[in-house]
């Protein structure tokens, strides 16, 4: 039996990284397939993950996310954003990204990123964007997804946003529904060639 | 691998960022030196990127940037004399 559900921010935690082991997983798995076609591999992908998340100005950094710890082990989380936070987020990302894959990565990097260049449409300075969303596997199917999502909006909330920000691929149908089900719309959605697949960009507003 | 000056580093950008700037209204030579290439929209996430590398081929460069505040990536005045005091470094 597990005990009870604990939301805590990791800007709060005195030694964030010691959960990194449970963090990368879900992580990496919300950003994919995007992260490991971006930087060649999964291996690849997983220690530029770790690097961003270890930097405080990256759009995924520890101190942005809020877990969800059941028995002390954070069983999944989410990122949120300020957007008008996103533009210098992406400065730090492509540094990031440019180490991760190293000199002879980069004309691969560079021709990847050319092509996604406008994949996510511009986000508004004042929206909460919802960076990534996930749970651990085994921990799935208990409505802690719901449940993180509900934290994400009363997050945005208590700061002052009154505008909701998320993108999803269209064929995550599961997902989309969950964002539909919390009263996120489809605002507009972009084609990715190289990925096969569309980008939902889904809002939400309380006005 | 030589030095590069900040004057170099700064000439080099504007050059390849020419004819965003004039779309925009700006002449480059009278750009001041915290003209931000980002937030003006002369150069998005991805240019960040080209940008970068075409300046370390261009200059036979191999620049860390773990010290550099991102913010100040895309501000032409610290991102030139970063770039330079990082080559002067490595060469000495």
């Amino acid at each position: 039996m597990t005990g009870p559900r604990v939301f805590r921010a990791l800007a709060e935690d005195p030694h964030p990284r010691r959960h990194l082991p449970d963090l990368v997983p879900w992580v990496h798995e919300a950003g994919n397939p995007y992260f490991d076609w971006l930087l060649g591999d999964p291996g690849t992908a997983l220690a530029a993950i770790e690097l961003w998340m270890g930097r405080p100005s990256s759009e995924i950094a520890l101190t942005r996310l809020v877990a969800l710890f059941e028995d002390g082990r954070p069983v999944g989380g989410f990122v949120g954003v300020a957007g008008a936070d996103l533009a210098r987020c992406a400065k730090a990302d492509s540094l990031a990204a440019l180490k991760a894959v190293g000199r002879k990565g980069r004309p691969e990097l560079l021709r990847r990123a050319r092509a996604v260049a406008n994949l996510r449409l511009a986000v508004g300075a004042d929206e909460w964007f919802l960076s990534k969303l996930g749970v651990l596997e085994p921990f799935r199917r208990g409505g802690r997804g719901r449940a993180l999502l509900h934290e994400f909006l009363e997050r945005g909330d208590a700061q002052g946003f009154t505008r909701f920000r998320l993108d999803v691929w269209e064929q995550d149908e599961q997902t989309v529904r969950l964002y539909e089900s919390a009263g996120f719309i489809t605002a507009d959605a972009t084609y990715s060639e190289e990925l096969g697949r569309r980008l939902l960009a889904m809002r939400r507003s309380t006005l | 691998m030589s030095p590069v000056s900040p004057d170099e580093v700064r000439r080099f950008v504007l050059e390849r960022v020419d004819e965003p700037i004039r779309a925009l209204g700006h002449e480059p030579a009278e750009l001041p030196d915290d003209f931000d290439l980002h937030r003006a929209g002369v150069i998005d996430s991805f240019g960040i990127l080209e940008l970068i590398t075409a300046l370390e081929d261009r200059f036979g460069l191999e620049i860390d940037y773990e010290d550099l505040d991102p913010e100040e990536l895309t501000i032409i005045g610290p991102f030139s004399r970063y770039v330079s005091e990082q080559s002067r470094d490595t060469a000495a």
